[in-house]
């Protein structure tokens, strides 16, 4: 069985210029050990699905249809109080805006403390404590600036202390979304390898959100395409790296430098990322899809299979 | 840090605050109202006193407090206009060939069970005249020695006579030499340092005297010693005042107009208010007895209707006035002055602005002053209408030679006008020029403020070119005293006493200098001679003679024109006490304090 | 820089402020109009005795001569005797300084903690019918005139339900009765308090409230806070420990300033309760022109209106500490 699975979800945003469609009908699953990558434009939605996961989507977002069930259970009938308790203790996330996500005016070492207090009663205080300084060492930070306070940090320190404290109640899920965005490279690569080995180590399910297509390649076992709020492909991230079944897909491959091959041209896509607002009819790549046909314009496209375990959201996919 | 009990402790802190405030509101409830104490006289203040060092004293409120405190050798009698032996055992007997007035002192005890004796008086006397002690210096600068002639014996010597010796003189306080002694040693030592052996006079001994001075007043004396019929106990500052009544009072045995004098109460408590609402809440609720001084006009209709409340009104001791420079033409000119008076309706001035809450004034002694008031002084336009006024101010100033482009008409009310007066000239050709009238703002005495604006309008429609300007009144009266800058003004005296000599003060020439009283510049040595005579005019009635003489002259070269005499409105309790005693000042009296009764 | 360093800069700095207050203090106080000479005097005195009475409080000297003994005095911690006391006027600030302190320190602390905790509720139930409610009930007292406001609840509570005393600091009943203990006079002083309290509580606990609310609602909307959630806190610790304390900072530095202001502006309160506090001696000696006292008052006020700014300085950096200096 998958420990997390997503089906069909549907997340609207109610803003006074009229409904976001941030997701539509989305679907995947992860299984236990397993890091999962979610690749897409910005604002194609993918921190809505790491938020949705969480149940902490902003108060005008509105989910119409759906499941997130772990281990089975669907979070999305869960109460409030229930969801606090699967929060960090079964799910936890290191969140897009390392620099922020920590408070001013607690040092680090607390806020981490704090995390585990609130979930493990078992947990003395100086147990607490020594528990951060493992993490500390665990995620290659001098446990020694436990005391300090954020504005102390660098900001690969500070993303570091978040994966730490990302860890401290021992989830099952971690969802990382752009962990390294705000870095420099250097940091980023260290940063990435670190994050690769403790899920290795720990057994984690990982969830990786990046823009990043490189990233993902390196971090995750499968991965997913996101484009305009839909998945538009899915699956082992050798294959849909080798052979992309989406035209979007290839789109996005071709508009990356690689890192170790061969150097190609890039080849950006042509045209803008639709507006989700107003969604365009069909398919929502048809506008800028080179293969496009009438079908693609008029009718949503269903998710077929070609390969097994590998799904496409596309009329024509390339076989 | 134990961060998952912070949340909690935050809102049971809260819960204890709001829990705290309940608690208090349920022992407000519980606490009030206070038990009512028996006998006790509480007295509303309505400022604290600045100073108990009766060398220093000068707002009204130390006087009050220490009034039952420090006692005098003679009072005036307000009916008689005799003096009243008090300390004093007996009438003063005055030698006029020695120029001598020698009288013997009563048996009493102060506070700390000593006896007064005659060195007590002379020791008070001697730090008046050594420290030419503002205030009460001028009122023992005649005086040549003091001395003993038996501990119960006192004589002094006077260098010339001087009729303020009756009621100002020997009306002067005592206090108490042993606890004074130190501090007025301190005081002569600095007097010695800064002058050494040598005699000064004027500007040196002024220098001279700074230090010991500021020595001596800036003694708070907040246990001031008492002969009186109360003893003074605690001042908490800013709250109360508390004196009990004195077991060893000396006068026990004396009667006032036939009814014998107490004391009848426990004590006096003297409760200070910052302001005049809560202060008639207050007297409605029964917090205080007696609002000593000065409830506001506004608040009569409201304190009439409430049946535990009795209001005195007492004219006060003083007056309102319109003042003249005197040497701007053509304010210079008796007749021009006499005209302004024809225009002034002081009646209507008292109806419209005081809402009868005065009573008009035609001199410049104060009516409650029955004995040197003269009411037949030369009157202007008194009781005539409105147009007749007009009429007469005009002919009096066309006799004089002043001419109009246009003359002026009086309409039917005062201020009104058929035709407006226009282009006034002097009898010498000239025009009258703009002048101003200065009054204090109306946020410092409204009613002024008001009498100025109204007197500008019955002049200017008069033609005489005039502009109202109030102004703050430290400003005003630089600009009068100091400067002596100015054309008209509107000012009062209060508190001004029985003995008539401010008279001389106020209009004498001498006193025509910067910062001197006179400073309208009046001058005339009619005037002046009768003045310096009636200094010196120890005979009773025979300076009342001159004193009524003094007024006339006054009134006919009207270097004031008097307006108004205020009332003093008192309120007290009916179910408390009663008995009080009202005269000149109000009830609050020594002979109230000593002579009103519980009701019980 | 490290912390004794900067009290010490700012401290070198507050003392030239200083300076310059005082210097401006004299010239204000000489263009004032009004002859102090005049406060002094009554119709008794004779030219001389005037004359005396300015010489005596050097108000004959020229002016330079007048400043730099006021410095010199000031220097030596001399503020001089009162025109209208006669007193030292240190002594009298003694006296009114304490009991200021009494009832404005005890109303901040109510006020701020009230409009802090408020402040905070509301925020976190935005647009409830409790925030509504409370909001609009802080900003309505906020605008009420305190003088009404309090003679209002003056004729309520003191007259006509007789609940608490009308006005005063202390019963005489109960203080001049021996065997009141200290107790029964605590509680009479506290009895005395609970109306202006609430008097300068319902005047200033919606100003607090409404910054605080705003703040807050800012604050809520950090990234931190929704770290927060994730972490899966209870929603009362991510409240008041991870948003409250970051929304106070600025309620906090107002607090320091409404505290200095309030010696002075606690007049009217001062005046209507008769509490025998600094403001109504502020104002009083002002309208006597009685410099000394005004000018002591004043600088008094400058100083603690400095001070405070520098104790607020100091709490900020506790509070924050992402300030250092
Ligand atoms: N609270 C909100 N109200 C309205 N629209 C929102 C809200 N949050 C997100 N959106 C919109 O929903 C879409 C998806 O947003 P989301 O943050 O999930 O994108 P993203 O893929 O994470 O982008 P990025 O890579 O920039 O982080 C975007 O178009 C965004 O503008
Ligand atoms: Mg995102």
């Amino acid at each position: 069985m998958s420990l997390l699975e997503v089906d069909s979800l549907t997340v609207h945003y109610l803003t006074a210029k009229g409904k976001v469609h941030a997701l539509e009908e989305v679907s995947f699953d992860l299984k236990k050990g397993e890091a999962l990558g979610l690749v897409g434009e910005s604002g194609c939605g993918k921190t809505t699905v790491a938020m949705a996961i969480m149940k902490l989507l902003a108060p005008n977002a509105r989910v119409l249809s759906g499941k997130i069930l772990l281990r089975g259970e669907d979070l999305l009938r869960k109460g409030e109080e229930e969801m606090r308790k699967v929060r960090w203790k079964e799910v936890s996330m290191v969140f897009q805006s390392a620099m922020n996500a920590l408070n001013p005016v607690h040092r680090v070492g607390d806020q981490i403390v704090e995390a585990i207090l609130a979930h493990d009663g078992s947990f003395s205080e100086e147990e607490a404590q020594k528990r951060v300084s493992e993490l500390f060492a665990l995620v290659g930070l001098d446990p020694n600036r436990m005391r300090d306070y954020p504005h102390q940090y660098s900001g690969g320190m500070r993303q570091r202390a978040i994966i730490a404290m990302a860890l401290a109640c021992e989830p099952s899920l971690v969802i990382a979304d752009e962990p390294t965005t705000a870095l420099d490279v250097v940091v980023q690569d260290q940063i990435l390898g670190e994050m690769k080995r403790l899920q290795m180590d720990l057994h984690l399910s990982l969830l990786y959100i990046s823009h990043d297509i490189s990233i993902i390649a390196r971090a995750c076992d499968r991965m997913g395409v996101m484009y305009a709020g839909q998945l538009v492909e899915l699956g082992p991230t050798q294959k849909v790296l080798e052979a992309p079944l989406h035209p979007y897909t290839r789109g996005l491959l071709n508009s990356y430098p690689s890192l170790r091959g061969p150097k190609k041209r890039l080849r950006p896509i042509p045209g803008e990322p639709p507006n989700l607002w107003e969604p365009p009819e069909g398919c929502r790549f048809h506008p800028r899809c080179p293969r496009a046909s009438e079908i693609c314009r008029s009718s949503c496209p269903p998710v077929v299979s070609l390969e097994n375990g590998h799904f496409a959201r596309c009329h024509r996919p390339r076989s | 840090m134990h961060h998952s009990s912070r949340g909690s402790s935050t809102s049971y802190r809260a819960r204890l605050m709001w829990g705290l405030f309940g608690g208090l509101c349920l022992l407000g409830i519980l606490l009030g109202p206070y038990p009512a104490q028996g006998e006790l006289l509480k007295v509303g203040l309505l400022d604290e006193p600045k100073t108990l060092n009766p060398f220093a004293v000068k707002d009204i409120w130390a006087a009050k407090v220490l009034m039952s405190c420090y006692q005098r050798l003679y009072y005036r009698d307000y009916r008689s206009n005799k003096l009243i032996p008090w300390l004093a055992a007996g009438d003063p007997v005055w030698d006029p060939e020695d120029l001598t007035v020698t009288f013997r002192l009563r048996e009493a005890r102060w506070d700390d069970g000593s006896s007064f004796t005659a060195e007590d008086v002379i020791f008070t006397a001697g730090v008046i005249m050594k420290f030419r002690l503002p205030r009460y210096w001028n009122n023992w600068s005649f005086v040549e020695k003091i001395e003993a002639l038996d501990p119960q014996t006192v004589r002094i010597w006077l260098k010339k006579p001087m009729a303020i010796l009756w009621e100002r003189t020997l009306t002067t306080f005592v206090v108490e030499k042993s606890k004074w002694e130190p501090l007025v040693q301190r005081a002569e030592e600095a007097l010695y340092k800064a002058l050494g052996a040598k005699e000064a006079r004027g500007r040196a001994l002024r220098v001279a005297l700074a230090k010991p001075l500021e020595i001596l007043t800036s003694f708070p004396n907040e246990r001031p010693e008492s002969l009186g019929p109360f003893t003074f106990q605690q001042w908490r500052k800013g709250s109360f005042i508390f004196l009990k009544r004195n077991e060893n009072f000396f006068a026990k045995d004396m009667t006032f107009h036939g009814a014998p004098v107490g004391p009848y109460v426990d004590g006096i408590l003297f409760k200070v208010f910052g302001n005049m609402d809560t202060a008639v809440l207050a007297l409605k609720k029964g917090s205080i007895d007696y609002l000593w001084w000065g409830i506001e006009s506004g608040y009569l209709d409201d304190l009439k209707k409430d049946p535990k409340i009795q209001i005195f009104s007492t004219l006060k001791s003083g007056y309102r006035y319109l003042a003249f420079n005197l040497r701007r033409p053509p304010l210079s000119d008796r007749v021009f002055r006499q005209a302004v008076a024809y225009l002034v309706d002081k009646d209507f001035l008292v109806q419209r602005i005081l809402h009868g809450q005065a009573v008009t004034l035609d001199t410049v002694v104060p009516p409650d002053n029955t004995f040197y008031f003269n009411p037949h002084t030369p009157t202007y336009g008194k009781g005539l209408a409105w147009p007749e006024r007009v009429k007469r101010a005009r002919e009096l100033l066309l006799r004089a030679g002043y001419r109009w482009a246009v003359e002026p008409l009086g309409g039917k009310i005062p201020g009104q006008f058929m035709t407006k007066g226009e282009g006034l000239t002097m009898p010498d050709g000239r025009p009258v020029k703009k002048m101003h009238l200065l009054t204090p703002p109306a946020d410092y005495d409204a009613q002024r403020a008001q009498a100025g604006n109204m007197i500008q309008q019955w002049l200017r429609g008069f033609g005489i070119p005039i502009q109202w300007r109030p102004m703050s009144f430290g400003a005003m009266i630089k600009r009068v005293r100091a400067q002596q800058d100015f054309d008209m003004f509107v000012s009062g005296w209060g508190a001004l006493g029985s003995d008539p000599d401010y008279l001389r003060s106020f209009f004498h020439s001498r006193s025509d200098r910067p910062k001197g009283r006179n400073s309208g510049g009046y001058h005339n040595p009619e005037f002046d001679n009768l003045a310096d005579i009636q200094a010196e005019t120890m005979d009773l009635q025979e300076r009342r003679k001159i004193v009524l003489r003094l007024q006339e002259i006054l009134m006919e070269d009207l270097p004031y024109i008097p307006l108004y005499v205020p009332i003093n409105l008192e309120g007290v309790r009916k179910d408390r006490f009663r008995g009080w005693i009202q005269m000149t000042g109000g009830i609050g009296n020594l002979w109230s304090f000593l002579c009103i009764k519980p009701m019980k | 820089m490290n912390l004794r360093l900067f009290v010490l800069v700012r401290s070198v700095q507050i003392l030239i402020t200083f300076f310059i207050i005082m210097t401006l203090l004299f010239v204000l106080f000489r263009l004032a109009p009004g002859d102090p000479v005049a406060f002094l005097t009554d119709p008794q005195m004779t030219e001389e005795e005037v004359a005396l009475l300015s010489q005596q409080f050097g108000l004959d000297q020229p002016l330079h001569r007048q400043y730099l003994l006021y410095v010199w005095n000031f220097i030596r911690g001399e503020f001089g005797i009162s025109f209208y006391y006669h007193r030292p006027v240190v002594e009298i600030l003694k006296d009114r300084l304490p009991k200021t302190a009494l009832l404005f320190t005890t109303a901040t602390i109510l006020y701020a903690f009230a409009g802090i905790t408020w402040g905070k509720i509301l925020a976190w139930k935005r647009g409830s019918l409790l925030d509504t409610s409370v909001s609009l009930f802080g900003l309505l007292t906020h605008t009420f005139f305190l003088p009404w406001l309090a003679l209002i609840l003056i004729w309520i509570f003191a007259y006509h339900l007789g609940w608490f005393p009308l006005n005063a600091m202390i019963s005489p009943e109960i203080w001049l009765d021996p065997e009141s203990g200290w107790l029964r006079k605590g509680l009479d002083i506290l009895h005395h308090m609970v109306l202006p309290l609430a008097v300068l509580f319902l005047t200033h606990f919606g100003g607090y409230t409404l910054v605080m609310r705003s703040t807050m609602l800012e604050t809520l909307r950090e990234d931190y806070i929704l770290t927060a959630r994730a972490k899966g806190l209870p929603e009362k610790v991510i409240r008041n420990r991870h948003a409250a304390p970051n929304a106070a900072l600025p309620v906090v530095t107002s607090l320091g300033l409404s505290l200095a202001f309030s010696i002075n502006g606690g007049a009217i309160t001062e005046t209507i309760f008769s509490w025998p506090g600094l403001g109504r001696e502020l104002v009083f000696s002002v309208s006597n022109s009685d410099y000394p006292l005004a000018q002591a008052s004043f600088l008094l006020i400058a100083a603690f209106v400095l001070v405070s700014n520098l104790i607020v300085d100091i709490i900020y950096a506790y509070l924050d500490p992402r300030i250092r200096y």
